[in-house]
């Protein structure tokens, strides 16, 4: 959320989502699992960097402060057969006209210390100009706290190259705490959403959680494939490289 | 921009999509628009319905919606084909408490359709 997006950032996207972006920013002090599901659904927006990433360029030893990074392709066990295609942020597939997938893995610490390990992972089915995310789902090697998922459909013009969220679209799931090695999904019916008024489009979730015991929240969030409007009020996926503008990103907030 | 406001689909309007997510998991989805002069600003401009079942639960909700047009995905078909009518007899009744809606998982605003248009 715009907490724990750079201040610049937070400015630029609160001149261009207005009021969405503001009401988000609301709930900047808030550091509860209530209040970060209070402004759940409220897509970040163009985001590029994020507090705690720029620790991931260093070793680990010289890290301070909170971090998370992102070091995909995830393992065999988590993906699917589908190659897909992967950046460092992350996989995604595309299984057929009207199915589409995103897997990751992330790396979280507190200073020198590297605590976890989470599996990341989406998936998209398309019914007309319906989405439906399921599973939705998430893995740590720790025990975490507060894990809220959240969804959004976005949409693209010229000018958001990078998605702006549809209005009214976003939702959320309190997960809660989850243990060591246990797999949760966004339950019982993952996430729906529904826009016919843009001719490109995407869906977008977070995975975002605390630990008991240190300070903040870590954050992972993505954007599906794209998908585009092919007549008859049906919509396919593109490539599995058809990504918008920051396709996905990581970091750590003080809320 | 990019906001919808969801109502309830029209009789005699719209469209039902039948769909399988790779899980097996059926789901239908009645998308209805709505004339764009019967819509007042804040008001909504789509109704949406959907259903999930199994497989012939799911046709036979999709097939007894009062819409306009049906299809089905078709992985052959790489393609929406539509969805043949058949003796809605021949298929067993949809378990009504499966019945979801798109409100259900959504934020989205939902009011009522718009009155129809006298005469």
């Amino acid at each position: 959320m715009f907490p724990r997006r750079a201040p610049h950032t937070i400015l630029l996207i609160a001149l261009l989502i207005i009021p969405a972006a503001l009401t988000a920013g609301t709930a900047a002090a808030a550091s509860s699992a209530t209040a970060r599901i209070a402004a759940a659904g409220q897509y970040p927006g163009a985001t590029v960097n994020a507090i705690g990433q720029s620790q991931c360029a260093k070793p680990l030893a010289e890290r301070s402060g909170n971090w998370l990074c992102p070091a995909s392709p995830i393992p065999a066990s988590i993906a699917s057969s589908n190659e897909g295609y992967c950046k460092i942020q992350g996989c995604w597939y595309v299984y057929s006209e009207v199915a589409s997938g995103y897997s990751a893995t992330g790396y979280f610490g507190y200073g020198d210390r590297q605590l976890g390990e989470v599996q990341l992972y989406f998936e998209v089915t398309l019914n007309g100009a319906h989405s439906l995310s399921r599973p939705v789902r998430f893995e740590s090697s720790v025990a975490v706290v507060n894990l809220i998922f959240e969804g959004n459909r976005l949409l693209y013009t010229p000018r958001y190259p990078a998605g702006i969220p549809v209005g009214g679209a976003g939702n959320s799931h309190l997960a809660g705490n989850i243990p060591a090695g246990e797999t949760v999904q966004w339950t019982p019916n993952g996430y729906k959403a529904y826009y016919n008024k843009a001719s490109e489009q995407s869906v977008w979730h977070e995975w975002s959680w605390n630990m008991a015991d240190h300070p903040g929240t870590w954050y992972f969030w993505a954007k599906s494939v794209k998908f585009i409007d092919v007549g008859e009020g049906t919509y396919h996926f593109g490539h599995d490289d058809d990504l918008g503008e920051n396709p996905a990103g990581s970091g750590y907030s003080n809320g | 921009m990019g906001e919808q406001l969801l109502g309830s689909p029209r009789p005699g309007h719209g469209r039902v999509f039948v769909n399988c997510t790779r899980q097996g998991e059926w789901w239908a989805s009645w998308q209805d628009d709505y004339p764009d002069d019967e819509v007042r600003d804040g008001e909504p401009d789509a109704g949406v319905e959907d259903f999930e079942g199994t497989q012939d639960e799911v046709i036979r909700w999709a097939r007894t919606r009062p819409a306009e047009k049906f299809f089905i995905f078709s992985d052959e078909a790489h393609a929406y084909l539509p969805l043949e009518p058949a003796d809605a007899a021949e298929l067993p009744a949809a378990a009504e408490h499966r019945y979801v809606t798109a409100r259900a998982g959504s934020k989205q605003t939902v009011i009522p359709p718009p009155p129809a248009t006298p005469g």
